[in-house]
């Protein structure tokens, strides 16, 4: 991480680590202070070199002044998403079933399709996908390796595919890929919330940056 | 299932949302004043559908821009 900070010519951000079942990295911080959270799923998918070229991503929107903007689109989105997460909650709490009860479920789908419109709206807005290309091309110059870039991300989003962990939808632009997953119709919403750009349209582009390297 | 690719259909499931949402106002409306004022509740469903209608509009135009172009 030292190293890394020291290419990019930023301070060295602070690193966390988090238990969590999905493979998750993402960078917080405003006004300067910068921390990196890694979640234990992630540290046990990638080797040592792979986290190498994730944390160089993370450090590339940190040098890109992304990571301001994302945290705040995160608060706001974030909170807006979670009130349908707490009309779940207060679903089962009212005694209309378990998680997977059609009803909660139902009353969930009901108030995301209040909420997550706005919520979309803030992150579609405020967050441009050109950024994650910027950040991936960032990370191949300060790491010279495309091809692990492209391989740790494949690998991320294969394991997110075998995997899909429910995470909060207005939070989604501050990880490496989309984790939101449409599994069904109660889902629906979550198409919205998708910023980032396609693993194709990333792979052509970090191939074309390999060759300017 | 390419119906549930389909971000349109989501907007669309929102909107019954807010319509479900004016339908509890109402509801409320008619209980507190203990009559059905047709004036009043055209007035309520009017201002509401015009202020959803403008938001979703909005959003349909940026979502259209943002995710189209991303092939969702």
């Amino acid at each position: 991480m030292d190293n890394l900070s020291k290419k990019a010519e930023i301070s060295t951000p602070d690193m966390y680590l988090f238990d969590y079942p999905l493979p998750l990295i993402f960078t917080v911080g405003t006004s300067g202070k910068y921390d990196i959270a890694v979640s234990s799923e992630a540290m046990d998918l990638f080797d040592k070199s792979e986290l190498e070229t994730m944390l160089a991503r993370e450090i590339g929107h940190i040098r890109n002044g992304d990571v301001p903007l994302n945290t705040i689109v995160a608060l706001f989105a974030g909170s807006f998403a979670a009130v349908s997460t707490l009309a779940l909650w207060g679903a089962l709490f009212m005694g209309f079933g378990q998680k997977y009860d059609p009803a909660p479920r139902f009353i969930r789908f009901l108030s995301m399709g209040l909420v997550a419109p706005p919520a979309a709206l803030v992150a579609q807005l405020l967050v441009a996908c050109s950024r994650e290309h910027v950040a991936d091309e960032t990370a191949v110059e300060l790491t010279g390796n495309s091809q692990m870039l492209v391989e740790s991300l494949e690998r991320l989003k294969h394991q997110v595919d075998l995997n899909p962990v429910g995470v909060n939808p207005g939070h989604a632009h501050m990880f490496p890929l989309n984790v939101l997953h449409v599994t069904d119709l109660y889902d629906i919403h979550l198409l919205l919330f998708n910023t980032h750009p396609s693993m194709e349209s990333r792979s052509n582009r970090l191939k074309e940056a390999s060759k300017k390297i | 299932m390419d119906l549930l690719n389909k971000w349109k259909l989501s907007l669309l499931f929102s909107f019954v949302s807010y319509s479900i949402v004016l339908f509890g106002i109402i509801i409320l409306d008619v209980f507190w004043i203990r009559d059905f004022d047709f004036q009043k509740v055209s007035m309520i469903t009017g201002i509401y559908m015009a202020f959803i209608i403008l938001v979703m509009v909005i959003e349909f135009i940026v979502f259209r821009i943002k995710l189209d172009s991303r092939g969702e």
